[in-house]
């Protein structure tokens, strides 16, 4: 018996030794193998605010690619991070083998060592190249590059246009907040469920009777509605106001009819009227991987707060504390 | 009493028809589209199209690169796009194409530019919602400036008197060539706007001219390897920490001045201590530093965490 009790206390100094070499770094290498040392050497706050401009209906923001600073797209239709070729073209290529995806030319990946969004930080990010210096010529400023889904991963998204602000929330695995958003901020007033397919969030919105699954997309400055929804739903729920020729991203010019979607509706939420356009959505549908029928950005998410969680799955609506009645 | 009765009903169904008319006219003085079984259909009074063209009046003129008139006098054969056309009175026409000869479609980016196209939208339909018409695509949280006496940005430029126009654009109306006109004056031309806290760039296009502001230092090059003036537009805000009465010396730092320990000294009042800074539009992080001490804004509930796990108070400038 005392024996056994010196056994114990000779392995406790053992124990108190090895954690003291350990704790000096000493010989760590013998004792630890290298897979014990995995914690990030940088912390992730779990809320962050990050003011944007508007460019036509596009969120903007400030970022910083490796050493590249400069405005983003801020874009919840693009799954990763997308640099222009112009800017980034020099930063040494991952890949130089390109590809076409939905007629949109990939020209190249490149491997970023950090990408920096006000407070939220990501390394080792692939990003593929790509022109977009159509979308520059459009709205006469420099774009940097596209935020997509790879960069804001793992955080919920509030999208507030009436304050020009995001806010992203970390969550856990499991899609729970970290951090609550502050009730003195934002009062939650609804939420409803989403599906989720790859980075494309899906919404089910009723129009009458009928229901129809539209993709969350913060990229479109205008709603997409695919010609295919239906002769008695166009009928219902659209008018026509023009017939537009679109160019300028380098495609031949595009017809497309453009107009109002209305009576749009969830639960008790009855949507605004919404400046939509009317087109052949099979590409868009390709590279998004789904089969939607149709597509609500600017339009619909500036009618109010509201925030997306793609693991919970779950669209929350708020009403800013400062109109709280 | 009953022919009263009858005539103010006569009378109201009059106005309500005057009233439906006018909300219809600005749409089907041209053109008016709608769903007809599988086609969308444009129907348009040949007429009023003509002069709609000749007026140049390119909101409402919908087909002039079809040459729509030039096919009137054969309306049967007229054929371009999937458009077909159809006489269907004197001067009324339709044109109509069926849905599933759309055959365009729209690549990923060009969702992202669609703003940029000008949709007219005179709608009877928007109105019900009270929603005023649109002449264009407007985004509603971007009005673009104009000019008003009240306005907290004066724009001046000196001499060009000679010139016949000078328009002022930059970053704050899209570069904009048309909308701001400066107005001359005895020894150049001004303009002013209201304009919210940034950063913003800016150039004068005189008689078709683009130049940047020649009394104006802060410039930066360009793509076209020109230059643009730089415009600074700052709100101002009040910091106050109240209490504290017997503290020394009270500092302010933040992002805005690279969290410079010595340069923001607030000022002592009767219930604490007081700044008054212009800042830019955006998020700014501070703290104040009492006799050494860092602290939170008490009087600040918006608190972040930054990368380093410092926490900051936060203030967001619109």
């Amino acid at each position: 018996m005392l024996k056994t009790t010196a056994t114990w206390h000779q392995l406790f100094y053992v124990c108190l030794l090895a954690g003291f070499v350990r704790w000096t770094g000493i010989v760590s290498a013998l004792l630890w193998p290298e897979t014990t040392i995995t914690e990030n050497p940088w912390t992730q706050p779990n809320i962050i605010r990050i003011p944007f401009r508007l460019s036509g209906a596009l969120i903007t923001v400030q970022a910083k690619v490796d050493t590249v600073e400069g405005t983003f797209i801020f874009d919840t239709g693009a799954s990763n991070l997308l640099l222009n070729y112009r800017y980034f073209k020099n930063n040494g290529f991952a890949s130089e083998s390109g590809g076409v995806t939905g007629k949109v030319k990939v020209k190249g990946k490149i491997r970023a060592d950090s990408v920096i969004l006000d407070e939220l930080e990501r390394r080792n990010i692939t990003a593929d190249l790509i022109d977009l210096s159509h979308i520059e010529r459009a709205k006469k400023i420099r774009v940097m590059g596209i935020i997509g889904y790879s960069v804001f991963e793992g955080y919920e998204i509030l999208f507030d246009y009436s304050a020009s602000v995001l806010i992203l929330v970390r969550h856990n695995e499991k899609g729970v907040l970290l951090e609550k958003i502050p009730d003195w901020e934002y009062e939650a007033i609804e939420n409803f469920p989403l599906t989720v397919k790859d980075h494309i969030a899906m919404l089910t919105i009723q129009f009458g009777k009928k229901k129809k699954v539209f993709g969350l997309d913060s990229g479109a400055e205008q709603n997409l509605l695919d010609l295919l929804v239906g002769k008695t739903f166009l009928k219902n729920n659209f008018t026509v106001l023009k017939r537009v020729k679109l160019n300028g991203t380098g495609q031949n010019s595009v017809e497309v009819m453009t107009g109002n979607l209305y009576n749009g509706q969830l639960d008790t939420f009855n949507f605004k009227p919404m400046a939509t356009i009317l087109t052949n959505m099979q590409d868009i549908n390709t590279i998004y991987g789904t089969n939607l029928e149709g597509i609500l950005g600017y339009e619909f998410l500036s009618q109010m707060p509201m925030s997306i969680n793609y693991k919970k799955r779950r669209i929350t609506f708020y009403r800013p504390a400062s109109l709280k009645p | 009493m009953a022919y009263k009765k009858y005539c103010w009903l006569f009378v109201s169904l009059f106005l309500f028809t005057g009233a439906s008319a006018q909300l219809d006219s600005s749409r089907s003085a041209v053109a008016r589209y709608f769903f007809d079984g599988p086609n969308i259909t444009c129907e348009f009074n040949a007429q009023t199209y003509a002069s709609a063209l000749l007026l140049k009046d390119s909101i409402y003129v919908e087909f002039t690169d079809l040459n729509l008139l030039e096919g009137i006098t054969h309306p049967e054969t007229w054929s371009k796009e999937g458009w077909t056309m159809v006489q269907i009175g004197p001067e009324q026409f339709q044109i109509r194409k069926n849905i599933a000869d759309f055959k365009d479609k729209p690549n990923w980016l060009l969702r992202m530019v669609s703003a940029e196209m000008g949709v007219a939208a005179p709608d009877s339909v928007l109105l019900k919602y009270n929603i005023e018409a649109w002449s264009e695509f407007k985004n509603p949280n971007i009005v673009d400036p104009v000019e008003t006496e009240t306005g907290n940005v004066l724009f001046q430029l000196h001499g060009f008197t000679h010139k016949k126009q000078v328009i002022l654009t930059g970053s704050f109306n899209h570069w904009n060539e048309k909308a701001l006109k400066m107005h001359k004056t005895a020894d150049g031309w001004t303009l002013r706007l209201q304009l919210n806290p940034g950063l913003y760039h800016y150039k004068f296009i005189a008689d078709g001219e683009w130049m940047h502001d020649p009394n104006n230092k802060e410039s930066v090059e360009n793509e076209y390897n020109t230059l643009n003036s730089v415009l600074e537009v700052g709100q101002l805000v009040r910091f106050y920490l109240p209490g504290f009465p017997d503290a020394k010396n009270v500092i302010l730092a933040g992002s805005f001045n690279h969290w410079n320990t010595q340069a923001l000294h607030l000022q002592k009042t009767d219930l604490g201590w007081a700044i008054e800074l212009s800042l830019l539009g955006g998020k700014h992080k501070y703290k104040y530093i009492v006799d050494g001490k860092w602290m939170l804004d008490p009087g600040n509930q918006r608190v972040e965490r930054d990368r380093e796990g410092n926490e900051n108070s936060v203030i967001l400038v619109k």
